[in-house]
């Protein structure tokens, strides 16, 4: 009995600090100009809607709201999409996508505009919640840092 | 015992919950950032009027399946005459219907197209409701259909596919192609006649895919006039005498097999058969946004004429 107890405080204790590492991200309109604010970026430009389903299969029932940004000029894979899925379970859809994404974009880079292979290396994809993100930049650090601020 | 048991269950259960809280991260691996550093180009000038050459033009002399490297290049200008604008401003208005069950398939160059498509669609209607299939992985011809075996395919909403179950899908009216470029650039020693056959090839699939829609192809352009050669491209005889053979060759068999062509070569070429620098994104072959905007004129004229 005692054990149990013991069992169940445990948990108790160990949860919270779980769910304290749950970022609060805001929207992703305004999560990316926070990342813009914060990390010196190329300029790019937005492109959510068409092509971001042709680029990745998301399809707009998926979310609720989302940015698709890509590079302004030039030809490097600079890439950032952040997307908030409209539940749980199309988050892990949408993760889904966006690895097959990062992935085909890495494939694509081992045969031609073979020196950004290692920007597309350095490349993610994260979920936090109900947010999924493809983060391609030579800056994904700095990203990173910029989403785990808001906790 | 039993509920200590049913209490370190529930706590299995619960820690890994929890950890799905936390961000998830592929592997992230430093690299160091790589520079492509083309060498400059020198900046050209535009003498020739836009064309916009319909299928039933008389088509240049017919390709040569020898190709010599080319090995002078026209020294830089060092002060360069005013640009002149050569982009056609199309006589009729933009005809975006045209273009709302279209579908243009390409390599990077056509890339390069769709984005400068995308960017322009969140301020103004572009090409209708056209869709893009593109790919930045180097795509030849032969890869489409067969004739290499590097794994390469085009990936569609997130799906690689061969471009014939792509295509199939589609319920596309018209297609508009645009691709060669790596044929000639990832061979050795390219034939013209044999990526000539390939496109054929192609086409032929696209129309069996699609149940006979219009199939549309547009030149390559031309490269930048920079001796420059970037790494992945196999072929050092890569030049704008190639280019311009295999363009002679696309034209010729599109008048022969009555496909609808688009000549957009010439137009974005200076006097020195070059792409000019204004219009390069990479000092190579691809368009920016600049050498975009004169194709989608030039495809907008092209709708005008029916």
């Amino acid at each position: 009995m005692k054990a149990f107890w013991l069992a169940i405080l445990a948990a108790m204790l160990l949860l919270p600090s779980c769910a304290s590492k749950e970022l609060n991200l805001p929207e992703p309109a305004e999560l990316f100009e926070s990342v813009k604010a914060k990390v010196e970026l190329p300029e790019m430009d937005e492109v959510s809607g068409e092509y971001l389903n042709e680029s990745t299969g998301v399809e707009e029932a998926e979310y609720s709201s989302a940015v698709h940004y890509i590079l302004s000029a030039g030809l490097a894979p600079d890439e950032i999409v952040i997307i908030k899925a409209k539940d749980s379970q199309t988050a892990g859809a949408i993760k889904e996508k966006l690895d097959k994404r990062l992935a085909y974009k890495e494939k694509s880079a081992e045969n031609y505009l073979t020196e950004y292979l290692p920007v597309i290396k350095k490349g993610l994809v994260r979920r936090d919640g109900l947010t999924v993100s493809l983060i391609v930049s030579e800056k994904v650090e700095e990203i990173e840092e910029v989403y785990d601020s808001f906790k | 015992m039993a509920r200590t048991i049913v209490a370190l269950l529930l706590l299995l259960v619960l820690l890994p919950s929890c950890q799905a809280l936390e961000p998830n991260s592929l592997e992230q691996i430093a690299a160091p950032s790589p520079e492509a550093t083309p060498s400059p180009s020198p900046v050209p000038t535009l003498t020739e009027e836009p064309t916009v050459a319909p299928a039933t033009d008389e088509p240049s002399e017919e390709p040569s399946p020898d190709v010599a490297p080319e090995t002078d290049y026209p020294e830089p200008e060092t002060d360069p005459p005013e640009l002149e604008t050569n982009s056609p401003e199309p006589e009729n208005p933009k005809n975006d219907a045209y273009f709302d069950s279209a579908v243009f398939i390409g390599d990077s160059v056509m890339e390069g197209i769709r984005q400068y498509v995308a960017r322009s669609r969140k301020e103004e209607a572009m090409l209708g409701e056209a869709r893009f299939v593109t790919t930045t992985n180097g795509l030849a011809i032969a890869d489409v259909v067969g004739d290499w075996d590097r794994g390469l395919m085009f990936s569609y909403k997130g799906v690689e596919a061969p471009l014939s179950d792509i295509v199939s899908g589609m319920g596309a009216e018209r297609f508009i192609l645009l691709f060669g470029l790596n044929d000639l650039s990832a061979d050795l020693k390219p034939s013209v006649p044999d990526v000539i056959d390939r496109y054929m090839r192609m086409i032929a699939m696209i129309r069996e895919a699609s149940q006979g829609a219009e199939i549309i192809v547009l030149a390559s352009t031309p490269k930048t006039v920079s001796n420059w050669l970037p790494p992945y491209v196999l072929n050092n005889g890569f030049d704008n005498e190639l280019i311009s053979s295999f363009v002679d060759g696309l034209a010729a068999m599109c008048q022969s097999e009555g496909i609808g062509y688009i000549d957009i070569h010439s137009v974005l070429m200076d006097e020195s058969g070059a792409l000019p620098a204004e219009y390069s994104r990479d000092d190579f072959v691809h368009l920016n946004d600049a050498g975009a905007k004169i194709v989608v004129d030039m495809l907008y004229d092209y709708a005008s004429r029916g």
